[in-house]
């Protein structure tokens, strides 16, 4: 049985500069801290704070007004860092303990400068997708720069440094749904028809970005806690543009071992559980079957026999599966935490989102412009006893 | 993080091929259809998606104006009660929260009263705000914001 399953507040990841997400504004932290959750998740967009490659401006002038530039105001650069910083330090003192998810990667870090609009488009959507519907430059892997010594490295080690002296209250994780959103998933078409199935790469990449953090946090003695993985749970065929989970994370795995990914307990790995709450799935959930693919493999968290999840992002959105209105939003939430908390293995359920958004409308509350009150799922959600 | 529903929404809609050509703002047929978007909330949704890719450096024209104006409405037709109340109060607010209605003003007008409401101390113009550019990323693609939020309104 999982014990003491902790309960995390995802917030939004237009977080800077003042958003409605931002803890420090409209009451947020207070709003956090009235759910009874322990943990709360905020976002780092690292093509938005660091503007400009290390040659340009030194890593360790990032926090300085050299890293600045005309239009960004509170919402890049240096300011934008100090934004995050506030709002760390802020939860911190409330004694909430802190999740920070680094999220895409700047132009300059992964070769997309420069390039037409429609590039690589076979990578990023349908061969009949609009230019503007494709994946974004900034999700684009910076291929040849994931080690320690290149730009997500570096970028890695920065956070790390920043941010260690929380320590086991803080968690940095590095990557958000890597089987969906990054691009490329899949190496070059073996025919001439661009869109046609390749070989996987999306593994190797993830595995390396993983194992660059080991090697980083390694060297620091392991000062703060690594979440790795982050994969959208979504089922389905993989294809040039999105991986299922159940390839994900064993060839992940298959590739870290390949590395010798040692035994490092602070590295948690995390996954994304939509599916399981709109769906309403019974045992065995999605989460529980990350569980056991980790089961004889993972060297992290919980190691290889009782391998430890965190579930990073999730909630019922409303429109979606079973999610047909606010009752059963909140229903759908609360039959999850119930098979959460005695799935073995998991030990985080989160919420997306403290307001309420069109798209991904998981929010705990209605939005700032509707008085912010809180809907069922605030009330569900702040039910659940949570004490660490 | 809500990419699945966003893309769906834009990739199952039927788009009016034989609706290009037309200008923008103009009410299109199936725009008026049961549950669909009311021709009003149209032409604001359709300004909205044109100020927030203008401000993002988006391509875009007006046949993709109406592409993405179809795929909203359809979507929004069959979103959940309290979804497409959301967007109603989104859109009727950002129509009449300034001096002039925001669909008839110009892009540049448009962009500035969006950048007021979100840097101005009213806390319920901030949140229609983001609303608004939440609502008007929707065409853009996954995930939810990856190109919307690179505007610092």
């Amino acid at each position: 049985m999982a014990a003491d399953l902790r309960k995390c507040v995802v917030m939004g990841p237009i977080n800077h500069g003042g958003d409605v997400e931002d803890l420090r504004m409209n009451g947020n932290l207070d709003k956090v801290r009235a759910t009874g959750a322990r943990w709360v998740k905020i976002w780092i967009r690292w093509d938005k704070a660091q503007l400009f490659p290390p040659s340009r401006v030194p890593m360790s002038s990032l926090d300085t007004a050299a890293n600045d530039a005309p239009g960004y105001g509170a919402g890049g650069g240096f300011r934008y860092i100090r934004a995050i910083d506030e709002q760390v330090a802020l939860a911190r003192s409330a004694g909430l303990k802190v999740m920070l998810i680094t999220w895409l990667f700047p132009r300059w870090a992964n070769g997309t400068e420069g390039r037409p609009a429609d590039w690589m488009r076979h990578d990023r959507g349908s061969a009949t997708a609009p230019v503007a519907n494709l994946k974004s430059f900034e999700q684009r892997i910076p291929i040849g720069q994931l080690g320690t010594g290149g730009y997500y490295g570096r970028w890695l080690s920065w956070l790390i440094d920043r941010y260690r002296r929380y320590g086991q209250s803080f968690a940095l994780e590095i990557m958000n749904e890597p089987n969906l959103q990054m691009w490329p998933q899949q190496g070059p078409s073996p025919s001439a028809d661009p869109y046609q199935q390749g070989p996987l790469v999306i593994d190797s990449y993830i595995a390396q970005m993983i194992d660059t953090a080991r090697q980083l946090s390694s060297a620091r003695g392991h000062p703060i806690r690594i979440g790795v993985g982050g994969m959208a749970d979504a089922f389905g065929a993989d294809s040039r543009t999105r991986t299922n989970f159940q390839t994900g994370v064993p060839r992940t795995l298959d590739r870290l071992a390949a590395r010798g990914f040692p035994s490092t307990p602070s590295f948690i790995w995390t996954h994304h559980n939509y599916s399981d709450i709109e769906r309403d799935l019974p045992s065995p959930t999605r989460a529980e079957m990350t569980v056991e693919m980790l089961r004889g493999r993972w060297r992290g968290r919980g190691g290889s026999t009782d391998p430890r999840v965190w579930l990073t992002e999730g909630g019922a959105r409303l429109g979606t599966q079973q999610a047909t209105d606010l009752a059963r939003q909140a229903q759908l939430v609360k039959s999850s935490w119930d098979r959460m908390t005695t799935a073995p293995g998991i030990e985080m359920f989160p919420n997306y989102l403290m307001y309420e958004n069109p798209y991904a409308n998981s929010g705990l509350r209605y939005s700032l412009a509707a008085g912010g009150g809180p809907r069922p799922v605030c009330d569900a959600f702040t039910a659940f006893p949570s004490r660490v | 993080m809500a990419q699945v529903s966003r893309r769906k929404f834009i990739q199952s809609s039927a788009l009016a091929a034989g609706l290009a050509g037309l200008p923008l703002g103009t009410p299109v047929a199936g725009a008026a259809k049961s549950g669909g978007l009311s021709p009003a909330r149209r032409r604001t949704f359709t300004a909205l998606v044109a100020t927030v890719a203008e401000a993002n450096g988006t391509r875009f024209d007006a046949a993709y104006l109406r592409q993405a104006a179809d795929g909203f409405d359809g979507w929004y037709a069959g979103a959940p009660r309290e979804t497409r109340e959301l967007v109603e109060r989104t859109l009727d607010g950002v129509e009449g929260n300034g001096s002039q209605r925001f669909s008839g003003m110009s892009r540049r007008r448009r962009l500035a009263a969006l950048h007021g409401w979100r840097h101005g101390r009213s806390r319920h113009a901030q949140g229609l705000a983001y609303d608004a550019v939440t609502l008007a990323g929707s065409p853009f693609g996954p995930p939810p914001f990856a190109n919307a939020s690179t505007m610092d309104l």
